[in-house]
């Protein structure tokens, strides 16, 4: 059962394609789980139709671009691409789909050691355009110590859970931090480790992100 | 919409007609006025709904509204560089809706109703930001500067528009 929901300002700049690089996997990811946000977002899709269908028309030459259509009416159709080769192993379901369009299968991973003896990281994107994006994995019962942010961090748990001043983490929450929330992180203690996605922007970031990345905090 | 995923091309050419000219508008203004690419997705958006017409349900939108969303998911992907990744109902980690009452997906209309009637009961000065900062996808201080208010005031009305949508959803 997912608490923690995607904001509603990022449900709209994923809706209105306006989302900075990196942060469409981890919303695709968080949607692939989350049922209410799935129809969230068509609900918003649906209200940008309807906003969209009120703008005065304007003329052009449709009779000619008709009659181009009506010959392809009937080409048949493209065949699916298929994007994702077939998944035998069974632990590979913790990843959904978006996201191993990024990572390639588990096993393939460059797994790094984090912080000593808590856990490991895999960097998945550089910093495109001020973001970069990370799967790290945490051991179970471990303790994050109290840190701060550069900049904004959203934190989309895949698998184990964890609690911090917030509340408690689950598999599909997501967590979204700004440079003023200094949080530690208590990993639940059930035998399973913590795998996060977690999107960071740099502490500076490209002007016109600054107010999308402001809107997400609820910091506008 | 019936007609069409009938496979009856006279009731699509009047759909066509009926569309263009208002796709046209909407495609100019995200496309700053590139008339060769606004073509090319009108056309790419109304043979979508030719091929798709039979998944249409008219409890859940007015097929304007239906089509509009077809134009503009079209549109993003068209000028994102990387195409927006979408859940897969087929990954083994999809999570399903629960299913409940077999009135369901009605349920899901009547609240997608009432939150298009809330939309029409935002003040105008809502909606003008709304649109314009989301639907059209300009920047906040660009939609101040046309506006002529200051971008704090964009940023509360924007806001203003979210919470009373939002809590509309979660009261129905």
């Amino acid at each position: 059962m997912i608490r923690h929901h995607l904001p509603d300002t990022m449900l709209l700049d994923h809706a209105a394609g306006t989302l900075p690089p990196a942060v469409p996997t981890l919303v695709a990811t968080h949607l692939t789980l989350c049922p209410t946000c799935r129809g969230m977002l068509a609900v918003l899709e649906g209200l940008a139709g309807q906003m969209l269908a009120g703008l005065p028309p304007v003329d052009g030459d449709d009779e000619a671009g008709l009659a181009a259509l009506l010959e392809r009416l009937d080409e048949p159709e493209p065949e699916p691409t298929v994007l994702l080769p077939a998944w035998n192993d069974g632990g590979e379901f913790l990843l959904p789909a978006p996201l191993r369009r990024l990572t390639g299968p588990s096993a393939n991973l460059q797994w790094r050691p984090s912080a000593p003896g808590i856990g490991r990281r895999v960097a998945l994107t550089e910093e495109l355009g001020g973001i970069a994006s990370t799967l790290e994995e945490v051991w179970a019962g471990k303790e994050v110590p109290n840190h701060g942010h550069r900049g904004i961090e959203i934190t989309l748990v895949l698998a184990g859970g964890y609690t911090d001043e917030q509340g408690h983490y689950g598999r599909g929450d997501v967590q979204v931090v700004g440079p003023e929330t200094v949080h530690g992180l208590q990993i639940d203690d059930d035998g399973e480790p913590c795998l996060l996605l977690s999107v960071r922007s740099a502490a500076r970031v490209p002007h016109g992100l600054k107010a999308r990345i402001a809107s997400w905090i609820g910091a506008i | 919409m019936i007609l069409i995923a009938d496979g009856d091309r006279v009731a699509f050419a009047a759909l066509y007609r009926n569309l263009a000219p208002r796709l046209r508008a909407f495609l100019l203004l995200r496309s700053r006025g590139n008339a060769t690419q606004t073509d090319e997705l009108i056309q790419e958006t109304l043979l979508v709904v030719w091929k798709r017409a039979s998944t249409y349900d008219p409890a859940k939108a007015a097929a304007t509204t239906w089509v509009f969303t077809i134009a503009r998911n079209r549109f993003i992907d068209r000028v994102r560089k990387e195409s927006r990744p979408a859940p897969d109902e087929t990954d083994p980690a999809f999570v399903p809706a629960a299913e409940t009452a077999p009135d369901d997906s009605l349920e899901l209309a009547r609240r997608a109703r009432k939150l298009h009637a809330a939309l029409e009961t935002l003040p105008q000065e809502q909606r003008d930001v709304l649109r314009e900062s989301y639907f059209e996808g300009k920047a906040q201080s660009a939609v101040a500067t046309e506006l002529g208010v200051p971008l704090g005031t964009v940023k509360s009305r924007a806001r203003l528009a979210m919470h009373r949508l939002r809590a509309e959803l979660e009261e129905s």
